[in-house]
Formats: structure tokens, sequence, C-alpha cells
């Protein structure tokens, strides 16, 4: 980074001294969040949906500018470096801006949603004269440049004279062996193993979890969409959605839940936040993936309350949430007004 | 009739060969697969690695063989020879048909079972080693 200066403010409202009373009330009420349980997933392909441009932005929206947290030193083994600080005209600092602005963009593209890839079955030919030829399978990959790693040949003969394509565990093998990618190991790590990701999980290392799922794993593998759903459900029952907010991890993390219909949770961490502006969005979004209709109304709050009065599956929290939103609002609102009179 | 000299197609006795060069050291063969002239030694000059052969199956049972199809098939065209061998690994692979030698091999494996090596202890002197290829 460049310079230091602060870029953007998250619209953070003050904190009167009368209000301190309502604030232990929200953390009380969250506990009526945590009780029911959900249907594990959903049988929808997700792809459908999250490449539409207009849920492209609405997940971009979500996920936030952090720009401090988007570009933090992160401990992943590499060298740290410490911060350059230059000197420098308004107008350099407005290229310089530009500039990040396309990195931050690489460093949130979301990884996407998409359903369990089909096993591979395709066979090429059968040699029964072959039989026998040798007690262990030959793979073959070929080696020539310039393949994508997906569309790269690797067969498979087998001890009974059988040439097939090889499955997606192989594939991914012998990719990884002559053509590594960094972070990637060759087998599975032990921490994707049910016991060890939910040890991961229980102290709260969501990110590197996801990172790492996202490192080693394409995002149709099964293995890939297990663990990332995992983490997604652990993260709603936790209530930790500031962890991944300003990362790319957050975006796809709101469509799981939109579509498992397990998006309350999230909704009342923003209403209880007061970010209006994201809850707003989030309906949105709602209405687009299960109706694939932007809503009528225009006005935030107007769409807010339609929701918690209609298809909301977590009613009374979200109304005492809402309600008691409403009335901080009308507070700050007049205590603006005051300050306002006794200025002029 | 006058033959210009540069009409004639000039022959060069030594030609290409697409063979496997033993790398990896005792008891542990690993092959590259590799162009070069016949003269050459196996440790000699290579022109090009065009692949390579683990003749050790791994944990998995599988041996792995990476082939460079796309360079194979180019000195092919410039009239390389093909080692029996690579050509067997090239049929194995579907590049090319079934070689003749993997046919008779396997035929021969189905007829009978390669033979088992039994060393029996020689009295008073020495108990039998673990090493089945003493």
């Amino acid at each position: 980074m460049a310079t230091r200066a602060v870029m953007f403010t998250i619209g953070k409202f003050r904190c009167f001294p009368i209000l301190k009373n309502r604030v232990a009330k929200f953390t009380s009420s969250s506990n009526l969040l945590n009780t029911s349980t959900f249907d594990p997933g959903y049988t929808r392909d997700p792809s459908e949906v999250f490449f539409k441009e207009n849920v492209q932005a609405l997940l971009d929206r979500l996920t936030g500018r952090d720009y401090e947290k988007v570009f933090q030193n992160r401990k992943l083994g590499q060298r740290l470096e410490p911060p350059k600080y230059e000197l420098l005209t308004q107008a350099e600092v407005d290229q310089v801006m530009v500039e990040m602005e396309v990195k931050l963009k690489k460093k949130l593209q979301m990884p996407p949603l998409l359903k369990e890839r089909e096993p591979v079955t395709k066979i090429l030919s059968k040699d029964a004269e072959l039989q026998g030829f040798d007690n262990c399978k030959y793979v073959f990959i070929d080696i020539s440049q310039g393949i994508n790693d997906r569309k790269r040949e690797v067969v498979v003969r087998d001890p009974n004279g059988v040439l097939r394509d090889a499955s997606w565990e192989e594939r991914q093998k012998m990719c990884q062996i002559y053509f590594p990618l960094p972070g990637r190991q060759i087998s599975m790590p032990k921490m994707f193993e049910e016991t060890h990701l939910q040890d991961c999980l229980d102290q709260g290392q969501y990110q590197f979890v996801l990172d790492r799922a996202c490192a080693q794993f394409e995002p149709d593998d099964p293995d890939y969409i297990r663990v990332t759903r995992k983490t997604y459900n652990c993260i709603d029952e936790n209530n930790k959605f500031s962890t991944l907010r300003s990362t790319r991890h957050f975006g796809p993390m709101v469509l799981h839940l939109v579509l498992c219909k397990r998006m309350d949770n999230l909704l009342f961490h923003f209403i209880t936040s007061k970010e209006v502006k994201a809850a707003a969005d989030l309906v949105r979004l709602f209405h687009l993936v299960w109706s694939d209709s932007s809503p009528s109304e225009l006005d935030e709050f107007q769409l807010i309350e339609n929701y918690i009065q209609g298809p909301a599956v977590k009613k009374p929290a979200l109304e005492l949430a809402w309600q008691t939103f409403l009335e901080i609002e009308k507070q700050r609102l007049e205590a603006l007004s005051q300050q306002n009179k006794a200025s002029n | 009739m006058i033959i210009m000299a540069s009409a004639l197609p000039t022959f060069t006795k030594i030609g290409k060969v697409i063979r496997l060069n033993r790398h990896g050291c005792t008891n542990r063969p690993f092959y590259h697969i590799v162009v070069q002239k016949t003269k050459d030694n196996q440790d000699g000059p290579v022109i090009e690695q065009v692949g390579s052969f683990d003749a050790m199956p791994n944990n998995k049972n599988e041996k792995l063989v990476a082939l460079n199809f796309e360079r194979i098939q180019y000195w092919l065209s410039q009239g390389a020879k093909l080692s029996d061998p690579v050509a067997q690994l090239l049929g194995l692979s579907g590049f090319l048909p079934n070689h003749p030698r993997t046919i008779i091999q396997a035929w021969k494996n189905r007829r009978e079972p390669p033979r088992e090596r039994k060393i029996e202890a020689i009295k008073g002197i020495a108990p039998p080693l673990d090493n089945p290829k003493l």
C-alpha cells in the first residue's frame, strides 16, 4: 500500500449515552435464533443463480469493501515486508486508488457455487486380448504444453485390458504431480476429514479453511462442496458473519444461505449492526433467487418489513430486532433534529 | 536428364529414435522417454525429453506414464523410430494400436502365472533371506 489514508468509513452510527441500555436488549434477544434446526441442503443447481449479473452485483455489494481487511498482511508462510510510505499529489493518489481497485477485484473474486460433478464413465476401448499383461494399472497423462488442466487427456489402462478416461480423483492427482499448483497437495489434506475439520471450525478458523479448500479442490468437487457447506452452516449457527465480511467467501456463503432458506440469522445480524442497505440487498437477493423477479417496493424499510411479515422463518426474533431498530432510528433522528435546532 | 544434387533426398545413416533412458538408482528404475540419435549412449546427449515412465507401481498400484503426444507426433513425422518398450507404452495408451509384444506377454501370463522363486534354507549354514531377488 502506498498511502495509509482512510479510504471509506462504513456508516457507523455514533452511540448516544441514552441508547446503551438498548444494546443489552439486542444481545439477549439473539438467543432466540439458535434453537431451531433447518434442512441440511438444497437440490437446486446453484450455478443457474450464481452467474446471473444482478445476483453477482448484489453479492458484490453485500461483501463490502474494507480495504484494511482485504490488504491485511496475513501469516501464510510468505515473507512479510514492512509498509512503504510515500508522499504523493492528489492526482497520484487517485491513480494508485484505481490500481488498488483492480487488485481488490482480483482478491475479492468469488469462488463459484456449482453442483457436484458427475463421475467419469467414458470407456475408450475394451481389449480383452490384453488381459493380464501386467498386474497394475497404467495411468497416462498428456504433458503437451498449453492445455487447460480440465481438458488435459488422462487415461487409464486397467489390468483387464479396458482403456478408460481417468476418474476425477486420478485426473487431479496426475495434473498436480506433473503441473503442480501452489498451495495444493497431491492427496487430500487430513484437515478436511470430518473430525479434524470440526476441530478447525470449533477454533473459529473459517477463513483459513475456506481459503485452503479453494486452493486444494476444484469448485465442483464433492469434497469442496462438503467442506464449504459445513463451514457456512457453522458460521450461520455461531453468528460469526463478520469474520467473512470483505473476503471472497462472503458472497458464496450468502447465496448458499439464501438457497437453503436460512438467511434469517444474517438478516438479524445486519439489522442489529444497523446496516439497512445490506439488509435490503439481502431481501432483494432472496426475491431474485426464489421468485426470479425484483420486488416492486423501492423503499428499503418497507422491503425489509414485508420480508419479516411474509417469508421469514424466524419471525419473533426478527420482529423484535426490527422494532428496536426503528425506535433507535426515531430517537436518533429526534436527537439530530434537536442538535440542528440548537446550532441554528 | 539433369538431376540437381539438392533435388535428391539426403539420407543420414544415423536416425533418431524415441526410447527409454534409465534414470533413478539401484533397484529403483525410472525411465525418461527421450528422442536421441541411434548411435548415442543411453547417458549421452539427448535431443528432447518427451515423457517419463515410472516402472515401480505406487501405493495405489499404478504405474505413471507421462507422454508429450504433440512432440512425439512431430518427431514421428520427422522420421524418428520407436523402440519396442516405447511402442508398447504408446499402444497401451491408445495412441498407437496394441503392440504384438504386449498381446504375447498377456497371453503368456494367462497361460501360466510368472514363476515364483522359492529360496530353500541351506541346512546348518544360513536361513533364507527375505530379499526375493537373490
